[in-house]
């Protein structure tokens, strides 16, 4: 019961997830250092684990190259471009 | 009542049709209709899915595309003004893909708190939306004696039953996902699942006793469904554009 909480919670903010780790990356990677991961987990705020978990979805998806430095694929900055009205989408077909 | 001209073959009998001048012209434009619709949802849903790779949006691109299907076969058989050899062989393909149609997007709603990426989640909502249609398919085909084929009126019932409880079951997750999102101006979809269900229900009611009234409810409300999703779509596709403006820095 507790599990199915904790993956329903997990699932509800997936989303958002994406969103911060993607707008993190593209923050980081005008500075000089460009985006390590160490700095990402820092500003998503998240375990180094699940942040580990995170990035390897989001390269399964295209959205991010993942090397030393990260770094947001044309698909990556489309997602943060239609990021709200994916988020209103989801919302309204009742998949929130 | 209207008078009804019943159609028969060696294998069928096919659903009468109704007899009254403004029936093929109004079917057909409706089955028209409601396949472009359709088919303009499944494609909002394919660009959806693309850009956020969730793939439980994947259910309703391919839902929807079999609802698409179903009414080009339909209008179709309008159009080639039910020719009895074409009917036989596509009244099959037109419920399955309805039916299957519906249990894609029940699927999608089922698995949409269930999504973990780890795991082979196409071969769960696959076989989630064909084990029902292989249930209905056993229970249309074997069970009667010799694979003796039940008349056409009676396996569309079983198909419109099926469609009521799976599109009954979608209309209870979206209510209950709206409600709970408090969000009373997100109903036009749950909405929109309710004018489906009628729809085939309409749809049971004209197999089961054929009257103009059913027969219009029907395809109208399958138009006027399919329109509330496209309406919603559009909206979404229109929406906050300052706030759009704020995530790209």
């Amino acid at each position: 019961m507790v599990g199915q909480d904790l993956q329903r919670r997990e699932r509800r903010h997936k989303l958002q997830i994406y969103h911060d780790i993607l707008s993190a990356i593209r923050e980081e990677a005008m500075t000089e250092d460009g985006a390590k991961p160490t700095r990402i987990q820092h500003l998503a705020n998240m375990s180094y684990d699940k942040l580990s978990r995170y990035l390897d979805e989001l390269e399964a998806k295209q959205m991010i190259n993942k090397a030393n430095i990260l770094s947001l694929t044309e698909h990556g900055h489309e997602f943060l471009r239609e990021y709200l009205k994916i988020k209103e989408l989801i919302e309204r077909m009742g998949l929130e | 009542m209207v008078e009804a001209a019943p159609i028969t073959t060696s294998k069928v009998q096919l659903q009468p049709l109704p007899d009254f001048d403004f029936a093929d012209p109004f079917i057909f434009s409706s089955e028209v209709i409601a396949a472009i619709l359709a088919f303009v949802v499944a494609f909002n849903f394919y660009r959806f899915y693309r850009l956020s790779g969730f793939v439980y949006l994947l259910g309703l691109v391919i839902g929807f595309s079999f609802i698409t299907f179903a009414e080009v076969l339909l209008a179709v058989d309008v159009w080639l003004e039910f020719n009895p050899e074409i009917f036989n062989m596509l009244f099959w393909m037109r419920l399955l893909s309805l039916s299957y149609g519906f249990s894609f997007l029940a699927a999608s709603y089922y698995y949409k708190r269930r999504e973990d990426d780890r795991t082979p989640w196409m071969m769960r909502i696959g076989a989630l939306s064909v084990i029902p249609i292989m249930i209905m398919i056993a229970l249309v085909v074997i069970l009667p004696p010799a694979f003796d084929f039940p008349p056409y009126n009676q396996v569309d019932e079983y198909f419109r039953v099926f469609n009521l409880v799976i599109l009954g079951y979608v209309f209870k997750s979206t209510l209950s996902s709206i409600v709970e999102q408090g969000k009373k101006e997100f109903m036009y979809i749950p909405a929109a699942y309710a004018i489906l269900w009628l729809g085939q229900y309409s749809a049971l009611i004209s197999g089961l006793e054929l009257n103009v009234g059913a027969v219009i409810a029907q395809h109208t409300a399958k138009v006027v469904g399919l329109a509330l999703f496209v309406g919603v779509l559009s909206q979404v596709m229109r929406a906050r554009k300052v706030a759009k403006t704020e995530t790209e820095g």
